[in-house]
């Protein structure tokens, strides 16, 4: 036991220390899962030109934008896992968007490297509506109003449809502009602090840190959350070493609100939010089981 | 004689639609013509290239039932096929080149792709004898001048696409 605890504390120790000298044998393909310009995309690029700056890491980054991320997964999956490829995705691309397409891909087929930030995904609707509480919607649903929800990827589709189930509201599912009220994830912050749009309710697990006395998914009887991270990801088999420093680097500069990707996660997402490591792990994991527990509830 | 040139595209025409749309769609996508996602159709991965190539079966049906013996149609000589297929063994060549060049001459090229010279050795192959081949195919002779055309158009190319762009890889660097 003894020799074990050695030997595991040796290696503990060369990757720490190996983690600390990794650098990319080469230039580092970044991927990213969506629209130039956006959230996601402007994060990625900002934290690779900060680590280019600070560290003197080469990053190419390149779009491979479609399916909630799952066709950066599907061009990654077999590149090199020596470090030089990583790409940003959400955390809900390895969960419920791989276990719905069922296209022969899981979680354990990448490495997942660090978040950076959680949605604050609330259930949101235009102030004009009068609407101060998701209770407001029921009851408006309740007299007759056919309520339109705005839902993007089928995730919150499905939970809209439970919600929906829930709350006895008619709901009218559309991905189209004019709607009652829909599912933001985080770009809701200025319009909610303008006084523009409300935000009814968390779809976390936690309360919406801009509006915490909004009621979660759970107050409301939806036992599914949409509790989601930007994440980076690497194909599976990446060196301990290498995967620890890439976390390392990217830790360093989203938790810095001094560099423009902190200042943006910041401003945007409300502060940085890190999980690394074994952590990270378990959470992939878990979102892969919850995300089959949702699609059979909504079969 | 009247010339069987528009029977014989018609045919190739057909015939590569086909494998298109029964061979390559099918074994290239994985979601069909239409897409149901959790209550939302949406258009499949193959609805596109279908189309397309329902056009080409169009276009070739319509080359072999009603312009069979058209009169006017162009005659086809071996000359004729023998050029296009060296402009085709030209492109292909040429596209060999700017892909593998640079991963032939060295073992790693994969973590050299941004760092020059390398990064060039596979376009100014490529495009190189693209140019200078495409011109002696028509000149029917190879000399000095076209190698020095096709150059003087590959490297302006480089410092066009190349140099001012941090993030940007010239082909094949983006696919190594």
């Amino acid at each position: 036991m003894k020799k074990f605890l050695m030997a595991a504390a040796m290696s503990l120790a060369a990757t720490a220390v190996s983690a600390a000298d990794w650098t990319p044998p080469g230039p580092v393909k970044l991927m990213i899962a969506f629209a130039a310009g956006g959230g996601a995309d402007t994060q990625a690029r900002l934290i690779a030109e900060e680590l280019e700056a600070s560290m003197g890491w080469k990053f190419i980054p390149e779009q491979v934008t479609g399916k909630g991320g799952l066709n950066l997964a599907a061009a990654m999956k077999d590149q090199p896992a020596d470090g030089t490829v990583i790409g940003m995705v959400v955390t809900e691309s390895l969960g419920y968007n791989m276990r719905a397409a069922d296209a022969g891909m899981t979680p354990d087929m990448f490495t997942p490297i660090a978040t950076t930030a959680g949605f604050q995904m609330g259930i949101v609707a235009p102030a004009g509506k009068g609407w101060t509480t998701f209770a407001d919607v029921v009851d408006a649903a309740k007299a007759g109003e056919d309520i339109r929800f705005g839902t993007m990827p089928p995730k919150l589709s499905d939970l809209a449809y439970l919600l929906g189930e829930v709350g006895r509201a008619v709901m009218d599912g559309v991905n189209a502009g004019d709607m009652d009220l829909g599912f933001m994830a985080g770009i809701q912050r200025k319009g909610v602090a303008a006084g523009d749009l409300v935000n009814l309710a968390s779809a976390l697990s936690e309360p919406l840190v801009q509006t915490p006395d909004a009621p979660t998914l759970a107050d409301l009887g939806v036992e599914f959350v949409a509790d989601g991270y930007f994440l980076f990801i690497g194909p599976a088999g990446m060196p301990e070493e290498a995967r620890a420093a890439l976390a390392a680097a990217i830790e360093g500069v989203v938790t810095n609100a001094d560099t423009k990707a902190g200042g943006l996660i910041q401003a945007a997402f409300g502060g940085p939010s890190v999980i690394t490591g074994g952590d990270l792990d378990a959470l992939i994991a878990s979102d892969y089981e919850a995300a089959g527990a949702l699609l059979a509830a909504t079969e | 004689m009247t010339s069987r040139a528009n029977l014989y595209l018609g045919l190739v025409s057909l015939v590569l639609a086909l494998v298109v749309i029964f061979l390559w769609i099918p074994l290239d996508t994985d979601t069909g013509l239409i897409e149901k996602v959790r209550r939302r159709v949406t258009i499949g991965d193959a609805l596109a290239p279908t189309i397309a190539a329902c056009f080409v079966v169009l276009g070739g049906g319509l080359l072999v039932l009603a312009e069979r013996n058209a009169a006017d149609q162009p005659g086809l000589t071996s000359s004729n096929l023998r050029h296009v297929l060296w402009v085709l063994g030209l492109v292909a060549l040429a596209l060999l080149l700017m892909r593998w060049a640079g991963p032939l001459l060295m073992e790693d090229y994969r973590l050299l792709r941004a760092t020059a010279p390398w990064k060039w050795v596979g376009f100014v192959l490529g495009g190189t004898i693209l140019v200078t081949g495409l011109i002696s195919a028509i000149e029917r002779r190879l000399s000095l001048r076209s190698l020095a055309i096709g150059i003087a158009v590959t490297l302006p190319l480089i410092v066009l696409f190349d140099l001012p762009f941090d993030d940007l890889l010239l082909p094949p660097n983006g696919d190594v």
